[in-house]
């Protein structure tokens, strides 16, 4: 069964790319912390020494942070300016580092080394970024025919209430979910095959992206959908365990942090795995 | 004598037979009364037909003419006053436009008075604006006299529902007929002559009447669902497929009514009061939390205001093709705001019926002028609304309550004004129009109850609530104004306080109503010194100059020096709570006149932390931040926060990177 060993190979290429996993974790991780210091520096400066920080410890509480803007809007404005930065900056960044991630998922073995790692990932770049805005401007257009196209129309015709609006939503939301999974294997497919083959032919690895989709369709849909509902459920696990978690010490703040970045990389791992086993689909 | 005549001709030609009435005492003067029969066409979207009005002349002069809106030519073209203030446009097709026409006006002795009509703008002399129109009278009303117009008129209902309209089948008819303005008489809300009150239809601003009877019979397509403000008398469906509705209404101050074929309907009980609800048939997961935010209202306003006296209550939550007719009121109608699948945790559409309940209270028995002092009615209003929606609902948790994240009705009130970048730009005292700079909304309903809540503050829960149910007992039914408040308001803390405060509140009130400053309190900082014991040269017989080192006796005492600034104009008593790490408090009370404060110390203990005005007391101080300093500030949780932000973005970034 080609689904059953999607799923064990990509787990073992994953296992077998920990490195490279490791070292996109140590890279996005520090390009995380960049972004990250100044803001606490000027929240440090910011609340100077109130003790109103503990209206805090009974949630998220709006007054604080609106009478903290007050005395820091133009850094309020920077972080939201920031945040599209941030963004787009980490954009490129995982374009850049998928590159040696494929590269090494193909190879499947222990022994790869950190150089090839980045060469691979210099040498995809441009391919990738690509592929990977096409197959995105790909999405949000088929988002907008499944979505937003069946709500205007609803929208018009004044004679659908509130609850049947509510309805449809819920029913092109799962619409949505089936769909993405092939939009995801044509942008996976397509940069196996770039790694595996000629890395300038972005176009031809397109063309393979979505042949490699449809030829063993089922599989392939099959083996996707359950990964991308995989990772749906695991963000919501995620979101459990921290809203559910605020320590109030030191000690507690290393856990959560030592936490956060466990859930992160097993975030990784699973992107990984979805990668790897299409790559296994490829080779098989 | 005039007036006993005049009682006994209320009683019998307009008011209809006993089994009827309401109140058998009037609750108000009731100086105007209308009687109507209309229908509603629902294909021309007009409501036309007869009505029998009266306006008593209550003053001592002869009045000449009458004044009365004709709010509904506000949607006659895009150069009215309305129209030109928003710069906007009734809409591009005929049926957008709204209007009113009186087809024929006759008095009591059948004199034509169309001739005596014209249009007056009196607030702004735009020649466009037709919303007032005066009628001068034939012979002047002497003191006493009542005047009688028998008028037919025809009501175009606009498209672009603002308050008032229609959208495709759903009617929501407000503002709709021709209302007397209110003759005041000197003295009156601080009124230096007799004269007509009546504003022209502006954006910005609601409105002023008289406490009146309504008899108003309502024909409408059979099936039309029908709610209105009035008490149902009677309804019955005739041969050609009509409902023909019969409402009565008592001492309100307008009378309004919603015509749809898709409403639901509910019924409720509190105490003596029948509540009816009519919401859109795919909102029935909202109609209980509705049900019940009115029923707590009502609660907590006969508590510590007054009773709230009709025996009957309609609200409304429209469909969301009429959504522009939610979150207004008629005093006994009302409409909220809600749509289907609202989260409990979010407590919107409940504020939002607390709110247009409690205008029932604030315009609608201290029937104030909302032209004028719209502070007094949507200030007031969302004071109580903000005590209401954090009582019920949780304190600190009025309008969100969800487990990590919240906010009470009293802080979104604060939060609209201290953050406002206009918060400055003018005091409460212009009329609604007059606010400069889009600061109408903001100053009358957040700054005024913002600054309610800082008396409360001050003088306390239990003082304000007798202020409110003296103004209640002194005013209802009335037309109070600020300055009847506000000798409220000095009377009883007088009572309540003595001299604590000065001889009166002016200082108060021209700081807050009448003021434009911000209220900002610093607590600068704390200097923590050992005490020390003498070491230093001296002079001796013997030695010369020597060096003398007293004993550490006195080291074990702190001097501890709490510094505290006022950095904003406003000048309120505010208390300062001071910590020391042997764990005791001391609480300091300061006028909060100076610039600045230092308080003084000297115990074994040093001080570890202080905070100005610690139980929240003083909402109008912009900044909370600053109201405390610890020698010892506790980092994690802001920590707590950068790193579940900074995760977040982790896994967001990641997640977009396909
Ligand atoms: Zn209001």
């Amino acid at each position: 069964m080609k689904f059953i060993k999607a799923f064990t190979s990509g787990a073992v290429r994953a296992f077998r790319s920990l490195k490279a996993l490791f070292i996109i974790w140590l890279l996005t991780f520090s390009m995380l912390a960049v972004f990250a210091f100044p803001l606490k520096s000027f929240m440090n400066n910011a609340l100077g020494n109130t003790s109103s920080v503990s209206l805090l410890n009974d949630g998220f509480d709006l007054t604080y942070f609106m009478d903290i803007g007050e005395a820091f809007s133009p850094l309020m404005a920077a972080i939201s300016g920031g945040i599209i930065i941030v963004l787009i900056v980490f954009f490129f960044f995982y374009t850049f580092l998928n590159g040696g991630l494929f590269d090494s998922l193909l190879e499947n073995k222990w022994a790869y080394k950190p150089s090839d790692f980045f060469r691979s990932s210099a040498r995809y770049f441009l391919s990738y970024i690509v592929i990977k805005l096409l197959v995105l401007i790909m999405i949000l257009v088929s988002m907008f025919l499944v979505i937003g196209l069946p709500l205007i129309i609803q929208r018009a015709s004044s004679s659908g209430s509130e609850g049947d609006i509510f309805r449809l939503l819920f029913v092109l939301r799962i619409v949505a979910l089936f769909i993405l999974p092939i939009f995801l294997l044509i942008a996976d497919y397509s940069r196996v095959w770039l790694a595996a083959n000629d890395y300038k032919k972005v176009f031809k690895a397109l063309g393979y992206g979505f042949k490699g989709t449809f030829t063993s369709f089922f599989s392939s849909y099959f083996y996707m959908l359950l990964m991308v509902i995989a990772q749906g459920l695991y963000a919501l696990l995620v979101i459990k365990i921290l809203s559910g978690y605020a320590p109030d010490s030191s000690g507690g703040l290393f856990l959560l942090f030592i936490l956060t970045q466990v859930l992160f990389f097993i975030k990784l791992f699973l992107r990984a795995m979805r990668y790897g086993g299409v790559a296994a689909l490829y080779q098989l | 004598m005039k007036r006993i005549i005049l009682l006994f001709l209320l009683f019998t030609c307009f008011l209809f037979v006993k089994a009827q009435v309401i109140f058998y005492e009037p609750m108000s003067e009731r100086l105007t009364g209308y009687k109507m029969d209309v229908e509603l066409d629902t294909e021309a979207k007009t409501v036309s037909g007869s009505m029998e009005v009266y306006w008593i002349n209550n003053s001592d002069n002869r009045v000449r003419d009458v004044q009365m809106h004709m709010y509904l030519n506000a949607f006659r073209s895009n150069k009215s006053t309305f129209y030109s203030e928003n710069n906007g446009s009734p809409g591009s097709k005929e049926i957008d436009y709204g209007w009113i026409e009186i087809n024929s006006i006759i008095n009591r002795k059948g004199i034509d008075l169309k001739q005596y009509m014209s249009f007056i703008q009196p607030d702004d002399g735009n020649p466009n604006d037709m919303t007032v129109l005066q009628i001068m009278l034939p012979e002047p009303a002497s003191p006493g006299d009542t005047v009688f117009f028998y008028i037919d008129f025809t009501s175009k209902l606009p498209s672009s529902i603002r308050r008032t309209g229609f959208n495709d089948d759903f009617f929501f008819v407000a503002q709709w007929f021709p209302k007397f303005g209110v003759y005041e008489t000197a003295g009156m809300r601080g009124r230096e002559n007799d004269g007509w009150n009546c504003h022209q239809f502006h954006t910005n601003s609601e409105f002023y009447a008289n406490h009146s009877v309504y008899r108003v019979k309502i024909k409408v397509p059979e099936e039309y669902i029908v709610g209105s403000g009035g008490q149902l008398i009677s309804e019955e469906v005739n041969d050609e497929g009509y409902k023909i509705i019969n409402y009565r209404a008592e001492d309100i101050v307008d009378f309004a009514w919603t015509a749809w074929t898709g409403y639901r309907e509910y019924e409720d009980q509190w105490e003596h009061v029948k509540i009816r609800f009519l919401s859109p048939p795919d909102r029935e997961d909202q109609v209980e939390r509705q049900l019940n935010a009115v029923k707590n209202a009502l609660e907590y306003l006969n508590e510590h205001v007054g009773p709230f006296p009709w025996p009957h209550l309609t609200f409304v939550d429209p469909p969301a093709k009429g959504g522009g007719s939610g979150g207004m009121e008629y005093t006994t109608l009302f409409t909220s705001a809600s749509a289907t699948k609202i989260p409990e945790y979010i407590l919107i559409p409940d504020m939002v019926t607390v709110h247009e309940f409690g205008h029932s209270y604030f315009m609608g028995m201290l029937a104030t002028n909302e032209f004028e002092e719209p502070w007094m009615d949507e200030g007031i209003n969302s004071y109580w609304e903000s005590r209401i929606m954090d009582h019920y609902y949780g304190p600190g948790k009025g309008i969100i309550n969800h487990k990590h994240f919240h906010l009470s009705d009293k802080e979104m009130q604060r939060i609209g004004y201290v953050h406002a970048a206009n918060r400055s730009v003018s005091d409460n005292s212009p009329a609604s129009w007059d606010y400069p700079h889009s600061s109408y909304g903001m100053l009358s309903y957040q700054k005024a109850a913002t600054w309610l809540l800082t008396l409360q503050g001050i003088i306390g829960e239990e003082v304000i609530d007798e202020i409110f149910k003296v103004y209640y007992k002194e005013w209802a039914f009335k037309h109070p104004a600020a300055k009847d408040f506000i000798e409220i308001t000095n009377r009883v803390v007088k009572k309540r306080h003595g001299d604590k405060f000065g001889e009166s509140m002016h200082w108060f009130f021209d700081q807050t109503l009448y003021g434009t400053g911000i209220c900002d309190y610093k607590l600068a900082g704390i200097s923590n010194y050992k005490e020390r014991s003498f070491r230093g040269m001296v002079k001796t017989d013997t030695a010369g100059m020597v060096l003398r080192k007293d004993d550490i006796a006195r080291d074990s005492l702190f001097t501890s020096i709490v510094k505290v600034e006022r950095i904003g104009e406003v000048q309120l008593p505010v208390e300062i709570l001071i910590h020391f790490e042997d764990g005791s408090k001391v609480s300091e009370y300061w006028h909060g006149k100076g610039r600045y404060i230092n308080y003084e110390y000297s115990r074994p203990s040093r001080i570890i932390q202080a905070e100005i005005d610690p139980e929240y007391k003083i909402p109008m101080d912009v900044n909370y931040i600053n109201n405390s300093y610890t020698i010892k500030p506790d980092k994690v949780p802001h920590k707590r926060v950068i790193r579940k932000l900074a995760t977040f973005m982790q896994f967001f970034t990641h997640i977009i990177s396909l």
